[in-house]
């Protein structure tokens, strides 16, 4: 392999270069390496975020939740609504209405919600996320699941009823679990 | 049959066959995402993301497996001298195949392994799939059949096919060193996962098996097509199939059903052209997706181009938003398996060798 003098040259300059990479390697200080701090910075600002994100529902949504701990039920669904004007899109809004929809017995309506919630924020299905809404989304298609497609049996031209049906089954596969 | 019984090879079909149905279903037990113990695309995916190829917060772990399949088989290649550096043929054409794999794999959600476990756990969604697989394998033997050939694979110089393998041992090292640039999801589908060892002892298991028998999902769909039970690899595709179902039913895994299944979703055209797109793919390049990285850890470098264009294919499907989810297929994913046969197309205009 080594045949001649450019040979020679060319491993002696592979083993200078991989024991200057293990040099540079092992005498980095914590300081010193640019791309490892900026990677840990990355990974501490998702996390800011995460936590900044429960923080910011806690505070907006604690009045709410309030008024559906005290049964207020009607009045948390407006106060919802009201939220909605300043907040449009944000999960969280679907989510507590589905609840509030659920506890109303209002299951069609609530199954809907709570769909739109999950395929905004996976998190509410997620045991390892402190957004997780297992029980109640669980809850929400072991009971309204069987009414709803009881109901699609007896108006199959509906179909509003039929996506009702089809957000059922999407919360039922989410909760399944698999890779996505 | 009854003189492929004294056959040792046929006997390392079978025991792949066994090995990756029930394995694939036992990863699961042990902390792979449900329906998913073997999944080369979610896995390519995942790694993907680890490197910092996507940014889909659940999706990123560089998956253990994956270091295996390709350790075990470049350790299973050099030990009965079968490691050769080899490449040269339509490299290009090649690593546009490996991202249409994992396009098809995602739109489907999974690769054909996958398939087969969902369809073994009593997931009816996939039946579609297999439809969609086999008509892709048959369709890609017609065109080799009517000349259809990316071009020889030739011996290389200076040894390009350990190129692919060295960069799974630095994967491997970025693994159990876990530096910050490697991202790891602490939620979603990415967070799940058996034990270290475990998934990477599994995967060099199989990556040697695989490796000894030639044993891949779409391999023993052609070889079944072509020579039925003739094939060694048709009786290994039936170990598979028992081995999982055989182990789905015993773990408490079967769930039969078509709505409500884990990782899958109804949109079942999207689903029998995603994997269309694969089978199709997999016949021309020779091997669906585990099977590249199986060559690729046996020298191919062609292989190796594929597995590259796998890992691009696995940040892409999730930035643009490609991946299916039990949603259903995005606009992104439709248009993208719809591109991904006409670019099959293109090249079986290509490189058809009218001559014959």
């Amino acid at each position: 392999m080594l045949r001649d003098r450019f040979d020679q040259i060319m491993m002696a300059s592979l083993v200078v270069v991989l024991l200057f990479t293990v040099v540079v390697l092992v005498g980095a200080g914590p300081d010193e390496s640019n791309h490892v701090n900026s990677a840990i910075s990355r990974h501490l600002e998702r996390e800011r975020i995460y936590q900044a994100r429960v923080a910011f529902i806690d505070r907006h949504f604690s009045p709410v939740i309030a008024l559906r701990d005290s049964g207020a039920l009607p009045e948390a669904l407006l106060k919802l609504e009201e939220l909605h004007r300043t907040l449009p899109g944000e999960a969280h809004i679907d989510l507590l209405s589905g609840d509030i929809l659920l506890r109303m017995g209002q299951f069609d309506r609530a199954l809907t919600k709570l769909a739109a919630a999950v395929r905004r924020n996976a998190d509410y299905v997620d045991t390892a996320s402190p957004l997780s809404q297992r029980p109640l989304i669980e809850s929400a298609v072991s009971e309204g699941l069987p009414l709803v497609r009881d109901r699609l049996r007896s108006q199959p031209d509906s179909r509003s009823m039929a996506m009702v049906v089809k957000d059922g089954y999407y919360l039922q596969s989410r909760l399944a679990g698999g890779c996505e | 049959m009854s003189s492929s019984l004294h056959d040792r090879h046929f006997w390392v079909v079978i025991a792949a066959g066994i090995g990756l149905g029930v394995l694939g279903v036992l990863l699961a037990v042990w902390g792979n995402p449900l329906n998913s113990g073997i999944c080369v695309s979610c896995f390519i995916e995942n790694s993907s993301g680890a490197l910092g190829l996507h940014d889909n917060e659940r999706m990123q772990y560089l998956r253990p497996e994956l270091i295996g399949f390709v350790l075990g088989s470049v350790l299973c290649a050099s030990v009965f001298r079968e490691f050769r550096s080899r490449g040269g043929s339509a490299p290009l054409a090649r690593l546009v195949s490996g991202v249409f794999l994992i396009v098809g794999s995602a739109v489907f959600i999974g690769c054909p392994i996958k398939l087969f476990l969902r369809l073994t756990a009593g997931d009816l969604t996939a039946v579609v799939g297999v439809f969609g697989l086999v008509a892709g394998v048959w369709i890609g033997l017609q065109g080799l059949a009517r000349g259809i050939d990316l071009g020889r694979t030739e011996d290389e110089r200076g040894a390009t096919g350990l190129l692919v393998p060295a960069g799974f041992v630095l994967l491997l090292v970025f693994l159990l060193a876990r530096p910050a640039f490697i991202i790891f999801s602490e939620r979603g589908s990415a967070a799940q996962h058996a034990p270290l060892l475990i998934s990477l002892t599994v995967g060099l298991l199989l990556g040697a098996l695989a490796q000894r028998s030639r044993f891949c999902i779409t391999g023993s769909v052609r070889d079944s097509l072509l020579m039925g039970s003739r094939s060694p690899l048709f009786w290994g595709f039936f170990a598979f199939l028992i081995g999982a179902f055989g182990t789905n039913l015993l773990m408490g895994r079967f769930t039969f059903g078509l709505y409500g299944q884990p990782g899958a979703h109804l949109e079942h055209l999207w689903s029998f052209f995603g994997m269309l797109l694969v089978g199709w793919l997999s016949v021309l390049i020779g091997g669906c997706p585990f099977r590249q990285l199986i060559k690729a850890g046996e020298g191919d470098a062609d292989a190796g181009l594929a597995v590259v264009g796998m890992l691009l294919g696995g940040g892409l499907v999730q930035s643009w938003g490609i991946a299916a989810t039990a949603a259903g297929v995005s606009l992104s994913g439709k248009v993208s398996v719809l591109v991904g046969l006409a670019f099959v197309l293109v090249l079986s205009l290509l490189f058809r060798d009218r001559t014959a």
